[in-house]
Parts: structure tokens; C-alpha cells; sequence
């Protein structure tokens, strides 16, 4: 597969566009060290992840890189803020408690911090995914298709929602999608043509 | 030690995976403890309980019941010897034998039994006296510890005997009360569980009795006066007027005693010859305690073995059971551990993670086990009490109780490496596009 290159901006977002079975997810996959590159080079933050031994780039990916899937998923088994503690003390921060809350405070979510994941609703549960990513202060936010299953009006909230936190902490966001109708809210659009 | 929380939190959410490997785990562990720990506790009573003795001599009849009988006091006597009989190995100068302990049995108090003998008997299981003094008159006991503080009797307390061997209410000696003149100390020999007497306080008992129509398990004395004291250096003469007016008209035949108890002065060829001797040319029968009580052992050896190895087939199935529930609950959860490694896991984390939750059920499971093991001894020891005349440490452990802590480790750790190494392999682009 080629991609185009790509460049976004600290507070920069853009959105990857394309049908299915245009390489979407295999990008975002090489985006986040999650696939081994081939040719070229993907640099985060001054650091070339190609570079990075294996331990080394699970903890950068951990560090430097939120990412929001299409689906939640979580740890099953634990609360809400034990995900997002679980989240921190993987990428080797801290745990910070203060700051957790006031991320799903921001989101909205505070009141369910200590439930279960999966006792939340389908949109809470974005909501908590979205703190998750932001939680180590990520320098890229990755969001694999986060509308596809919300209508026009919650998945402009969710866009929106995104592009505020990614701002709040001075994230890059780069979205993957083939929801077409999210276009307008982007200035940088890199369309991936099969 | 977060790691360890979260394989344990992982596992407190499928509580009903979790009882169900730990019920396994806990059953198979628990029942190889148990059988350990009571073969252990029965070898070692055994074996404590053989007092050096050599060679038991008494009726013919069952050589593993003789010595069941004479040295464990847990069977019936094979029968009676007459004195007469037994006059040659009491002699103090016989080139063999070291010592040799008269017994005679036949009545008890309240289920222990009572056992004419001398002041050898004791000194075999190193009892000595915790209150009192040794016995002296007919009629005069001493009780050993276990019997003073079950049947609650103290010191110038008197009871009667029961005829015969077991609690029995009908049959009693109510002429003749014995009087407890001391206490041994414990010993943790059958000898905390015997009362002691002189041999002529047996007679006496079954003297004053009229021949009863029933010959009971051949352990009746009822044999008219006699007197024959070279059994019982401690008997002082004195005491016992009566009988000895009446031994010269008595013969040693009509004296009985149940068996003898000998120590050689070393174990040789001629020792051997004896015990042949016996078995051949009298009408007694010689056998060996540590001989017969392997025998025993090997008899009980392979129902110990049956239960041991269907112990450890519950252990192995345990283990499966552990195997399946790990390997599924992974399925349900291979998003999670790729979430895992998108937050920065390295693959030894997600290994470590599984193994760990393995390794937690099986020490809960072993712990579980052991726990139950020791409970049931608790609370059957009475029921052991009846059965094998000891009192079990319920909560004594021992060595192999370790070994089995190692085993069950392995069991978990080996039930969790497949799953484990599958946790380590877990492709996280493939996972999450699915």
C-alpha cells in the first residue's frame, strides 16, 4: 500500500478519508507503532518511532499517542477510573487521580467513575474512551472511525467533542473515517484512494 | 504488584470460573493433604508405639492380631497362655531375652483398657508418674493421661470395671472397684490410653466372678484361685494373704496371661531360631511387630494409594479446568489485552498477567485445600479416636504439605501457559480490526 505523506501541525487536525479497503486502518495502525513499517518514515514529536526497540516503542505508543477505536474497549474487570489509572502507570506516568477526574469531568462522565465500563451506555462509554486518550497528554490523538454509528447531530457532538480536547491539550488529531459527512469540520482532508 | 491486582481483579469478575477451579483445586489438594497427613500420623503412632519390642508371644492364632492386640491394643487377644507356658521367658537369666513383659487383658473402663502387667510396662514407652505412686496393692491403678482426662478420674477415685473389651454396661464388675493410685505423664504412645494394674488385680476381679456360661473373644480369666508372682517382681507378698494360702494347692497352668512383650539382648540367629522354636514345637505363637505392622501397612498402602491417585486425577482435572477457563475467558478477552498493549504493555506483561491469574487460583485452591483437610481431621477426630485408638493432631503439618504447595503451583502455572503464551503472541493490528 502507498500513502501520501502527511504532515499535522501540534493542534493540527486532519481527517483521512477514504472508502473501505483503501489501507484506513492500516494506516492508523502504522500511525501507532502498531504495525512495523515498510518504507518510509513516521517521526512523533521530534522522534523518528522507527528507531524505537520494541519495549521502547510500547511505551512511547503509551506516552505520546492517544487513541480513540471505533469501538470501546476496555478492561473488563475494573472501574472506569482504574482503566484510566491502568492507562498512566502502562505508559510509565504516575498515576495522578486529580487528573483523571477532571478529564471526566470535562467529558462529562465524572459521575460514572466508579462503575464498570460496560454498565455505561454506548456514548458514555466514547466518552471515557476519548479521556483515556487524553489522559498521558498525548502529543497525537488517533480516532478510528468515531461517528460511524452515531446520527448527523451526535456525530457532529463527538467531532466536536474531539477537536475541543485535542485543543485542551495541545494534541494533534488526526481522524480516519469514511463518514463523508464530517468533512466540513475539517480544514486538512488527505483523501485515500484504493 | 499491579499486575497481581489486576489478574486478581480479572478473576473476581467471573466468580463463577473462579469457584468453579477452586472447588476442583481445593478437593484435590485437600484430599492428597488429608491422606498424607493420616498416613503419616498413623505410621508414626505405629512406629512409636513398637517400644523396642522384638517379639510378642501369646495364643495361636492371627500373628498380625497378636500383635495388633498386644502392642496397639486395637484388636481382640487371640486367645490366653497359661502362666506355665509363658515361666520360661520371664526367667531373668535367659541367655536371649533382655525383658520380657507380661500382659493380661480382658476388662475395661469405659472403652480403654485395662492391663495387667508390671512396672516394665510403663518404663517400655518411658511413662513415668505425673501425680501418685505406682501401683502397689491388687485393685490399685495407674492411669495413663489420656484415660484420666477423659474418663475425668483423680487420684483415690474409684471405678468399676466392664468385662470384656468394649463399653459395655451389663457386664460389670461390680464386686471389685479398682482405686486410681496415680497418673502417668502424656507419652504420646497407647500407653496414655491403658490403665495399668498389677496382673494379680485381673485375677482378682474374675476370681470373685462365677464362670460365666459365655466364653467371651477367649479372654476370660475365670479360672479358680492360683497364685504365680515371677511376673510381678513389684507384687508385695504381703498384701495378698489369701492367695498365697491358697498357692500350694494351685498349679502355674491355671493362670493365664494374654501375652508377653520381649526384648532380646540383640537381634541374631538364635533369636531367629526361637521365634521358629515357638511357632513349631508350642503351643504358643511368636511373631515380629515391625514384620507384621509392615505387612499392615502395605495392606493399607494400596487403598492410601487408590485414594492418593484419585486425589491427584481430581488435582489434573483441576488443572484442565483451570486450562479452559483461562483459554476461554482469553478469547473473550483478546481485545482487552491488545487494548492492553496500545496503552504501552509489553508482551511479558500480558504472559505475566495470565500466568499470574493460573498461579492465584492455585495457591487459593492449595490453601483452600489444606484448610479443609485439617477441618475434617478436626472434626472427625473422635470418629479416628474410635477407629484407631489415637488422637490425630488435627493441626499438625508436615513436610509434604510443602511438596504439595509446589505441585499445585506447577499445576496452575503449567494450566496457564498455553493461554499465556497466546497473550504474548496477541496481534494487536489483526485483533483490533477485527
Amino acid at each position: 500500500m502507498q500513502f501520501p505523506d502527511i504532515h499535522v501541525q501540534d493542534k493540527g487536525h486532519c481527517l483521512i478519508l477514504g472508502k473501505s479497503g483503501t489501507g484506513k486502518t492500516t494506516l492508523l495502525h502504522l500511525l501507532a507503532g502498531l504495525l512495523p513499517l515498510q518504507t518510509g518514515e513516521i517521526k512523533i514529536d521530534d522522534q523518528w518511532v522507527k528507531s524505537l526497540g520494541a519495549s521502547q516503542l510500547d511505551r512511547f505508543r503509551g506516552k505520546k499517542i492517544g487513541i480513540v477505536f471505533q469501538k470501546s474497549i476496555f478492561i473488563e474487570a475494573i472501574s472506569v477510573m482504574e482503566n484510566l489509572a491502568w492507562a498512566q502507570h502502562l505508559a510509565g506516568n504516575p498515576v495522578d487521580h486529580g487528573r483523571i477526574l477532571l478529564l471526566l469531568k470535562r467529558l462529562g462522565v465524572e459521575h460514572q467513575a466508579h462503575r464498570l465500563p460496560y454498565r455505561l451506555s454506548i456514548g458514555e462509554q466514547q466518552r471515557v474512551s476519548i479521556a483515556r486518550a487524553l489522559v498521558n497528554k498525548p502529543s497525537v490523538i488517533l480516532a478510528d472511525e468515531p461517528t460511524s454509528a452515531l446520527d448527523d447531530q451526535n456525530a457532529d457532538a463527538v467531532i466536536r467533542l474531539l477537536e475541543e480536547q485535542a485543543d485542551l491539550e495541545s494534541a494533534a488529531l488526526i481522524l480516519v473515517t469514511h463518514d463523508a459527512r464530517i468533512k466540513s469540520h475539517f480544514e486538512q482532508q488527505i483523501i485515500l484512494a484504493a | 504488584m499491579k499486575l497481581l491486582k489486576l489478574s486478581f481483579q480479572n478473576l473476581l469478575h467471573k466468580p463463577l470460573h473462579l469457584t468453579l477451579s477452586l472447588v476442583l483445586f481445593a478437593l484435590g489438594a485437600g484430599l492428597i493433604a488429608l491422606m498424607v497427613t493420616l498416613n503419616k500420623q498413623i505410621t508414626q503412632k505405629f512406629e512409636s508405639n513398637l517400644a523396642g519390642i522384638d517379639l510378642i508371644i501369646g495364643a495361636k492364632g492371627s500373628p498380625l492380631q497378636l500383635v495388633l492386640n498386644g502392642l496397639y491394643h486395637l484388636d481382640a487377644p487371640t486367645g490366653n497362655i497359661s502362666l506355665q507356658d509363658a515361666k520360661p521367658f520371664l526367667n531373668p537369666n535367659h541367655p536371649l531375652i533382655k525383658k520380657a513383659v507380661p500382659l493380661s487383658l480382658g476388662d475395661s473402663y469405659r472403652g480403654f483398657r485395662i492391663v495387667g502387667t508390671n512396672r516394665d510396662f510403663p518404663e517400655l514407652y518411658k511413662a513415668g508418674l505425673k501425680e501418685g505412686v505406682w501401683w502397689d496393692k491388687p485393685m490399685e491403678v495407674v492411669l495413663g493421661s489420656i484415660v484420666a482426662s477423659t474418663a475425668k478420674l483423680k487420684l483415690g477415685d474409684t471405678f468399676i470395671s466392664s468385662h470384656g473389651l468394649t463399653t459395655d454396661d451389663f457386664n460389670q464388675h461390680e464386686h471389685a472397684p479398682f482405686k486410681v493410685a496415680g497418673i502417668l505423664n502424656e507419652t504420646g504412645t497407647v500407653c496414655d490410653q491403658l490403665v495399668l494394674t498389677s496382673a494379680e488385680s485381673i485375677w482378682e476381679v474374675h476370681e470373685h466372678q462365677a464362670k460365666p456360661a459365655l466364653v467371651e473373644e477367649g479372654e476370660d480369666k475365670q479360672d479358680p484361685v492360683a497364685t504365680e508372682e515371677t511376673h510381678d517382681h513389684e507384687e508385695g507378698e504381703a498384701h495378698d494373704h489369701e492367695h498365697e494360702n491358697q498357692a500350694d494347692s494351685a498349679t502355674l497352668a491355671s493362670r493365664e496371661i494374654t501375652t508377653l512383650l520381649i526384648q532380646f539382648k540383640a537381634r541374631n540367629v538364635q533369636t531367629l531360631n526361637l521365634q521358629r522354636n515357638i511357632n513349631q514345637n508350642t503351643q504358643l505363637q511368636a511373631a515380629t511387630p515391625a514384620i507384621e505392622i509392615n505387612r499392615l501397612f502395605s495392606l493399607m498402602g494400596i487403598g492410601f494409594d487408590a485414594i492418593r491417585a484419585l486425589a491427584w486425577m481430581i488435582a489434573l482435572v483441576s488443572g484442565l479446568s483451570i486450562f479452559i477457563s483461562l483459554y476461554n475467558s482469553l478469547k473473550e478477552r483478546r481485545q482487552e489485552l491488545a487494548l492492553l498493549r496500545v496503552l504501552g504493555a509489553t508482551p511479558a506483561k500480558l504472559f505475566a498477567l495470565i500466568i499470574f491469574e493460573g498461579l492465584i487460583i492455585s495457591i487459593l485452591g492449595y490453601l483452600a485445600g489444606i484448610l479443609i483437610a485439617h477441618l475434617v481431621m478436626h472434626f472427625s477426630s473422635d470418629y479416628l479416636f474410635q477407629l484407631y485408638k489415637y488422637r490425630f493432631d488435627a493441626w499438625q503439618f508436615i513436610r509434604e504439605e510443602a511438596v504439595l504447595l509446589l505441585g499445585s503451583l506447577a499445576i496452575g502455572a503449567a494450566a496457564a501457559v498455553i493461554p499465556a503464551i497466546q497473550a504474548y503472541r496477541t496481534d494487536i493490528a489483526k485483533t483490533l480490526s477485527d
